[in-house]
């Protein structure tokens, strides 16, 4: 499991150093899309919802949006361990996705 | 039955254990935040630095291509811009030797506009005009100071400095409002800025009964003391007139974009 944080935790760094140094570059009606948020949520739906590297991922991903954001350390911490354990809930309660349960 | 509440106690004290470990670790990190920052800032501004050159050649390319077909209607419309601008470099020579006369006669030195310091752009904040650059308290620099381009175009003002990194709130923020003036053939109009986010400013508090046109030039005014005079913000594209208002709005076309530049220079 510390493998796939650590893989994964390196992929969202780099993820958010492009979004935030190459990807504005290229901006459609002045919009840009969070990449890692969007990287996180699909992390968190298609990991089997009793796995928990998608909550120590959440953790992270929001540490490094902090750093990288004018916000208090914290904020994006706090907003993707939310969305992250709701996903999780959300699909261990009401959903079933049988290639995530393989997983 | 009785195992079963044993477990929801232990869950619901374990919760409230994540949730006050939680707390106390976002509470740790923000007393460190500065120095936090400064070691993410350290080790990924190199990368940064060459994605940010990467981006604007990228970008430059790409935009180089789909302005392909409307080059000849540019070129016009430059060449139109051009001739108005010849006269009104000839009025401004006429001005610039009276003022060279008038500084010899009052035996004033003539000083440079400004003491200038370079820096590069590292990286943009995703959800709000902030830019980071890679110079900081080591090269001098402190909050407040005004940031512009090459052209002498505005970019924003120092909002936090580290040790060898300074964010730039751009004057496209939400919380930034400051003096400027409308720039008209003979005449000036002081109106205030009032950034708007996503790159946008509008520019309120223009009296009813002053004339402006799109194409009018906006440059910063020194009355609220935030930038140094006559720095470019950009032009008037559009504005609204209406009687009952006291006031007339302007919606402006930037100078700047942000994400076809490398360098700054901050005024010291």
């Amino acid at each position: 499991m510390l493998k796939k944080i650590l893989i994964s935790t390196a992929a969202l760094y780099i993820l958010i150093l492009m979004q935030t140094s190459f990807f504005l570059h290229f901006t459609v009606l002045r919009l840009i899309p969070n990449f890692a948020f969007i990287f996180l949520i699909i992390f968190n739906i298609i990991e089997d919802p009793k796995e928990r590297t998608g909550i120590y991922l959440a953790a992270a991903g929001g540490l490094l949006l902090d750093v990288f954001s004018t916000n208090f350390i914290g904020l994006n911490i706090i907003i993707m361990l939310f969305i992250s354990l709701s996903i999780k809930f959300i699909i261990k309660r009401y959903v079933g996705i049988p290639f995530a349960e393989k997983a | 039955m009785k195992r079963n509440s044993f477990r929801k106690n232990n869950k619901f004290i374990g919760g409230i254990i994540s949730l006050i470990a939680l707390v106390s670790i976002v509470f740790f990190l923000n007393i460190f935040q500065t120095k936090i920052r400064g070691v993410f800032y350290w080790f990924s501004s190199p990368i940064q630095k060459n994605l940010w050159t990467a981006g604007v050649q990228t970008s430059n390319f790409f935009q180089g291509l789909s302005n392909f077909a409307s080059l000849e209607n540019k070129l016009e419309e430059s060449e139109r811009r051009n001739q108005g601008l010849a006269t009104e470099i000839i009025r401004l020579r006429e001005i610039e030797q009276e003022n060279e006369r008038l500084r010899t006669a009052l035996n004033i030195g003539i000083e440079k506009d400004f003491d200038l310091a370079f820096a590069q752009i590292i990286s943009k904040d995703a959800s709000e005009d902030i830019i980071l650059i890679d110079k900081g308290f080591e090269d001098g620099l402190l909050k407040d100071m005004a940031v512009i381009t090459e052209e002498k175009v505005l970019i924003g003002r120092i909002t936090e400095v580290f040790d060898k990194y300074s964010k730039i709130m751009l004057a496209t923020h939400k919380n930034m409002s400051f003096d400027v003036m409308i720039k008209r053939e003979g005449e000036e109009v002081s109106a205030v800025a009032q950034g708007q986010g996503s790159s946008k400013i509008i520019i309120n508090l223009i009296p009813q009964k002053e004339e402006i046109s799109e194409g009018d030039a906006i440059v910063t005014s020194n009355l609220g003391g935030i930038f140094p005079e006559l720095i470019l913000v950009g032009y008037i594209k559009e504005f609204a007139k209406n009687d009952t208002d006291p006031f007339q709005t302007a919606r402006v076309d930037n100078a700047l974009d942000i994400s076809q530049i490398k360098n700054v220079f901050i005024i010291k």
